[in-house]
């Protein structure tokens, strides 16, 4: 169902169109719509076939790069295999008994985005199928050609509940959204709640509140207790490679029951298994263990939990010393003339990296110099930010991540 | 001398809550003379890249403001 327009497809209306003769899909999907994109998905899940999903907004040069070009793009196949499903076939299929693999990309630290082969069997590893979880609505705040988005769309697909599209809305029109539609279900990266604040009204009938794809704060997830009185927040840890591999109550993980022995602690930093990497069609990490590269704080040892700390792709070198962007973000949010801040590395002929920030600012703007100031008593100079531009708003990433780069 | 390139430095002195240059001349050196570290000098390049369209470290570094003024003057003829 679309947020803004409630123009809706229903699941038996979805079941005719699969089961209707000779249904086609597209190998290699560029959807021009969240519709078409979930569409195309479903097509694939209940046929047991392979595609690779590109986003909407993939330049000629990019789709190129990574080896494809546009006119092989949306061309329809044949499915393979046909599909008359009953909803439970197609809710089976969707929590990971289909066959079907979905070629995605990374959404990358450095460099070209990588392809990345997941089997539904993976993406639906977080997937749980129960009267309770049927009875939830979902709203669906991710790209749906992204794995988060993915993973949502085959956790509403899977238990028959209604799916809600609100990415890409404005402010008022999510909070619409999600009233009138009942949404009790919402999974999102923490850039998306940020747009919510500071609210005027609180969502009281949403019980479940999911942030994934960045690093949470703890500041942020106290005002989300306020603005989703009766949800219980949970932070996810998921990649394209690995999938989901750690939900957290509150910012502390604990590895999943059935992953122990596949997820460890190595040098402050978190390895995988690669039993439970998806398939990579170029650069596949080499050995049995893949760094993450991310780095986490323990908490406790036994029962092994931690935090992280940031994502290896967060990391920004400042002539040799990296910088966290999340720790200074959070020093200049704790000015008071500061709304929001986005820091990030700007390429550099000296250093390498130099450190940037773009501010909101509540109410009057403040001098760049007293910022730095205030930075520079909690901080090690490399950490300080050098420029700072002034902006009305933070710029995001195709993820509705921050922009790092 | 040139006036906007003094503008420049004084912005990243300002920053840090040192007062305007003075007494500058072609063989006044960066870090002696300006007690710029390597983080003011990052600071300073990207300035004056967006000011003048030259990136005066490209090809290595430069140690006072005559070498700065050149790389300038050379970048810009290019």
């Amino acid at each position: 169902m679309d947020g803004r327009t409630a123009a809706a497809v229903t699941y038996a209306e979805l079941l005719a169109q699969l089961g209707a003769e000779g249904v086609k899909f597209f190998p290699l999907c560029r959807p021009a719509s969240t519709r078409e994109a979930l569409t195309q998905i479903a097509t694939v899940v209940a046929c047991d076939a392979d595609q690779v999903l590109f986003d909407a907004d993939f330049e000629t040069q990019e789709v190129e790069s990574l080896g494809f070009s546009l006119a092989q793009l949306n061309q329809p196949a044949g499915a393979a295999r046909s599909a008359p499903l009953t909803m439970e076939q197609l809710c089976q299929r969707s929590a990971g008994e289909s066959r079907a693999r979905l070629g995605l990309f990374t959404s990358g630290s450095t460099g070209l985005p990588k392809l990345v082969w997941q089997t539904v069997a993976n993406l639906a590893r977080a997937v749980t199928v129960s009267p309770r979880h049927g009875a939830a609505v979902w709203a669906l705040a991710y790209r749906p050609t992204h794995i988060a988005g993915i993973q949502v769309f085959l956790q509403a697909l899977a238990n028959g509940c209604p799916l809600v599209d609100v990415c890409g809305l404005e402010r008022a029109e999510i909070f619409a959204a999600l009233e009138r539609h009942g949404v009790t279900h919402l999974s999102a990266t923490p850039s998306f709640y940020r747009l919510l604040l500071p609210a005027d009204r609180t969502l009281p009938g949403v019980r479940s509140v999911t942030l994934g794809g960045e690093s949470a704060d703890a500041r942020l997830m106290e005002k989300l207790a306020v603005l989703f009185p009766n949800a219980r927040l949970h932070n996810v840890y998921a990649s394209t490679e690995a999938g989901t591999l750690l939900v957290a109550d509150g910012e502390v993980f604990a590895i999943a029951p059935g992953l122990e022995g596949r997820v460890e602690i190595h040098d402050g930093t978190m390895r995988v298994h690669r039993s439970l990497l998806g398939e990579f069609t170029a650069g596949a990490p080499a050995g049995e263990w893949y760094d993450t590269g991310d780095t986490v704080e323990v908490v406790s040892a036994r029962p092994l939990r931690f935090r992280i700390v940031a994502r290896a792709r967060d990391w920004i070198n400042v002539g040799g010393s990296k910088v966290n962007p999340h720790e200074v973000e959070s020093v200049l949010e704790a000015h008071p003339a500061v709304a929001r801040a986005r820091v990030f590395g700007r390429k550099n002929s000296v250093l390498g990296q130099l450190l940037c920030a773009e501010v909101v600012a509540r109410g009057a703007v403040p001098a760049e110099a007293d910022l730095r100031e205030f930075a520079g008593a909690q901080l090690q100079p490399f950490k300080v930010p050098r420029m700072f531009r002034f902006v009305d708003q933070i710029a995001a990433t195709r993820t509705g991540k921050l922009s790092r780069l | 001398m040139d006036s906007e390139l003094i503008r420049v430095i004084d912005e990243v002195r300002a920053n840090k809550k040192q007062p305007p240059v003075t007494g500058v001349s072609h063989a006044t050196r960066l870090r002696e003379d300006f007690g710029f570290t390597s983080l003011d000098l990052a600071e300073l390049t990207v300035r004056i890249e967006e000011r003048f369209g030259v990136d005066v470290f490209a090809d290595g570094l430069v140690h006072t403001i005559g070498e700065v003024q050149e790389k300038i003057a050379r970048g810009r003829r290019t």
